[in-house]
């Protein structure tokens, strides 16, 4: 929605780092730096990669993959490449030191309320040092009550930070094909304020995704897809995550604004 | 008589809530020629609008209301329709008794429901092309999601109880709602405006702090816009439509109100802009945006209700009655549209899908973005002018015969 808007303002950000890819790819994982920038700090990480011991990454998803669909039965062989594997890789290349291992948990179907009853269970667990947080994706499908998911958010964003752990939170895709049975958008924006409030960064894929469609970088509404697309946007996904966390790591002293 | 055969005419005369006989009353004061005009235009405006916002990923919807406040089109339309609706139907309450009203007024519910009925399948047919021509690896909840088409038994029955109704679609369950509830809450209107429209205030209210709303499917769903919450716009459009605005015009007038409503307009204002526009990120401080966020719009919450009280005092103030431009051909085409409102809202919903489709499957570059809206709006205008012939024609041989 206001991505028209800030494409006017882009200082796009190239993270066009070591790894070899197709050239559509990797030349483009590029977005504004409004999307792109941490705001905030995310202190516990980079203790954590700085004392050189084991650092766990949690990724929380709703996501169902290509498994999942009974749409789609029949084309899919081995399961493409989802973002949390690009944010390992780069992650780890970006701190070869820093001991960062990617585990991700998938509740599919889940609504942000849902996924809170287990979050504390999941936490101890995997006892991460940053959590990535991707929902609103089923909570606008089922047109759940915005203040709900915006209370269910805040309260799931308390219990990372009582593990002791950083938290990142990601919007929903942008998908034009289903946008008019699906409206995201509320609860895209209610992630945004949520994460504000708390002091947290906010990966605002559903922006970063239809800056892309945009400027003709991606083209979601197209009926035959390329073939890589989906690793192709969750590359781009993870490098710009990636980007985000290194923003958060290094400008600590600055403290939120 | 004229006006009573013109509106029983279901085809295609204008809208039963718009009588073409001069009516001076109670909107504001109107001039000699008849009706407030101001009406007509802002309901034509926000049909527009809402036709404009149902187009996902459509440069053209930024021009739209919702991008400058905290209310939207929706409230503009709920409010006049429910101002119109008392108005029209509490003359003819007056003139033909309560039963024969009641039974127009639900005959209009019932128009309503058959139309909900019709969009409804234009939707199915669009969502089962998406799901049956589109397979995105990525896309693969989004698609999933639309799994309703795979029990069609169960869904056809839900949107049948009004229980399942897509995005976009959600306005017309709740109109249905308002208007089927309406008999009982206009005769109340009638004999006691202030009583009646403070039980509504209380619904409000109660529906606010308790999330009380109607079910629906599938799953824990509940109704986008809660009628129990929305109710009130209707109810209070229906009062100031039976003489409440006249009441309130020493509030309207009052330079203190006004600059009130001003300064709200621009808190507003700056506060959505925020959202948007980067510069302004940081406008809205963290105590009160935890207080503020997020602004319901299911359940129509004070800082949207208000907003558009704010809205209309500043224009009813800013756009007399007799302001000369309300006549002139270029308003024409908004407020023909706003007085056939019911079949230009369905024709809008109906074009929004159509749009969506071509950005989606055609080609969806600004240009087409901008044609599309303008063509929609194009069509609109069209539909309203043919209603609007049609309606005098019948009226003009209904009078020959008659008279």
């Amino acid at each position: 929605m206001k991505n028209w808007v800030l494409s006017f303002v882009v200082s796009a950000l190239v993270l066009a780092s070591g790894f070899s890819a197709r050239a559509e790819s990797a030349s483009v994982c590029a977005a504004p730096s409004e999307l792109t920038r941490a705001v905030f700090t995310l202190p516990r990480l980079a203790k954590s990669l700085a004392a050189k011991k084991p650092t766990p990454v949690l990724v929380l998803n709703s996501s169902s993959l290509a498994k999942k669909s009974a749409l789609k039965a029949g084309t899919d062989k081995d399961a493409p490449r989802a973002f949390p594997s690009f944010l390992e890789e780069t992650l780890r290349a970006r701190y070869p030191d820093g001991g960062v291992v990617v585990t991700t948990h998938n509740e599919p179907r889940a609504t942000a309320e849902a996924i809170l009853a287990d979050l504390p269970g999941v936490l101890a667990q995997a006892r991460p040092a940053l959590v990535i947080w991707q929902t609103g994706t089923y909570d606008a499908i089922l047109g759940a009550d915005t203040s709900a998911f915006s209370d269910a958010v805040n309260t799931g964003i308390g219990h990372i930070h009582e593990s002791g752990a950083d938290a990142i939170v990601m919007s929903p895709q942008f998908s034009p094909r289903t946008a008019i049975a699906i409206d995201v958008a509320p609860y895209a924006n209610a992630l945004a304020w949520a994460a504000r409030s708390s002091g947290i960064p906010f990966f605002d894929r559903y922006d970063i995704m239809q800056f892309w469609a945009s400027e003709g970088i991606f083209d979601f509404d197209t009926a035959r897809p390329s073939p890589s697309q989906f690793e192709d946007v969750h590359r781009c996904i993870g490098r710009l995550l990636v980007g985000m966390i290194v923003d958060g790591v290094e400008t600590r002293a600055l403290g939120s604004r | 008589m004229a006006r009573s055969i013109g509106r029983d005419e279901p085809a295609g005369s204008p809208q039963a809530e718009v009588p073409p006989a001069p009516s001076a009353d109670r909107a504001g004061k109107p001039p000699a020629s008849g009706r407030d005009l101001r009406l007509d235009l802002f309901r034509g405006l926000a049909l527009w609008f809402i036709f404009l916002n149902h187009i996902p990923n459509n440069v053209a919807n930024w021009i739209t209301n919702r991008n400058f406040g905290f209310s939207d089109a929706t409230e503009i339309f709920v409010f006049i329709s429910g101002y119109t609706g008392a108005m029209v139907y509490g003359r003819q309450m007056a003139a033909d008794g309560m039963i024969v009203t009641s039974a127009r007024i639900l005959r209009r519910a019932w128009q309503l429901y058959i139309a909900f009925i019709f969009l409804f399948v234009i939707y199915l047919a669009e969502i089962s092309y998406v799901v049956g021509s589109f397979s995105n690896p990525l896309y693969v909840e989004e698609m999933g999601a639309l799994q309703f088409l795979s029990e069609p038994d169960v869904a056809l029955v839900q949107a049948l109880l009004l229980k399942f109704r897509p995005a976009n679609m959600d306005v017309l369950p709740l109109y249905i709602v308002l208007l089927a509830t309406f008999p009982p809450v206009l005769w109340a209107l009638r004999r006691k405006p202030d009583l009646t429209l403070a039980a509504s205030a209380l619904m409000w209210l109660v529906a606010t702090s308790t999330g009380w709303n109607l079910p629906a499917y599938p799953d824990d769903r509940t109704w986008f816009f809660n009628p129990f919450a929305w109710q009130l716009l209707f109810v209070f459009g229906g009062w100031c439509g039976l003489g409440g605005s006249d009441r309130l015009s020493r509030v309207v007038q009052s330079p203190a109100v006004v600059a009130a409503c001003l300064a709200y307009l621009l808190v507003s204002l700056l506060v959505v802009i925020s959202w948007w526009w980067p510069p302004l990120e940081g406008l809205v401080p963290p105590a009160i945006g935890d207080l503020i966020y997020p602004i319901s719009k299911t359940d129509l919450s004070p800082l949207r209700l208000i907003h558009f009280l704010a809205l209309a005092i500043v224009v009813v103030r800013a756009v007399p009655v007799d302001l000369p431009v309300l006549r002139s051909p270029l308003l024409a085409p908004m407020i023909l549209c706003g007085q056939n409102s019911l079949q230009v809202f369905c024709l809008g919903v109906f074009l929004s899908f159509a749009a969506h489709f071509v950005l989606n499957e055609i080609s969806g570059t600004l240009l087409m973005q901008l044609a599309l809206s303008m063509a929609g709006i194009v069509l609109m205008v069209g539909l309203s002018a043919l209603l609007s012939w049609y309606g005098r024609v019948e009226r003009e041989i209904a009078a020959r015969k008659h008279g």
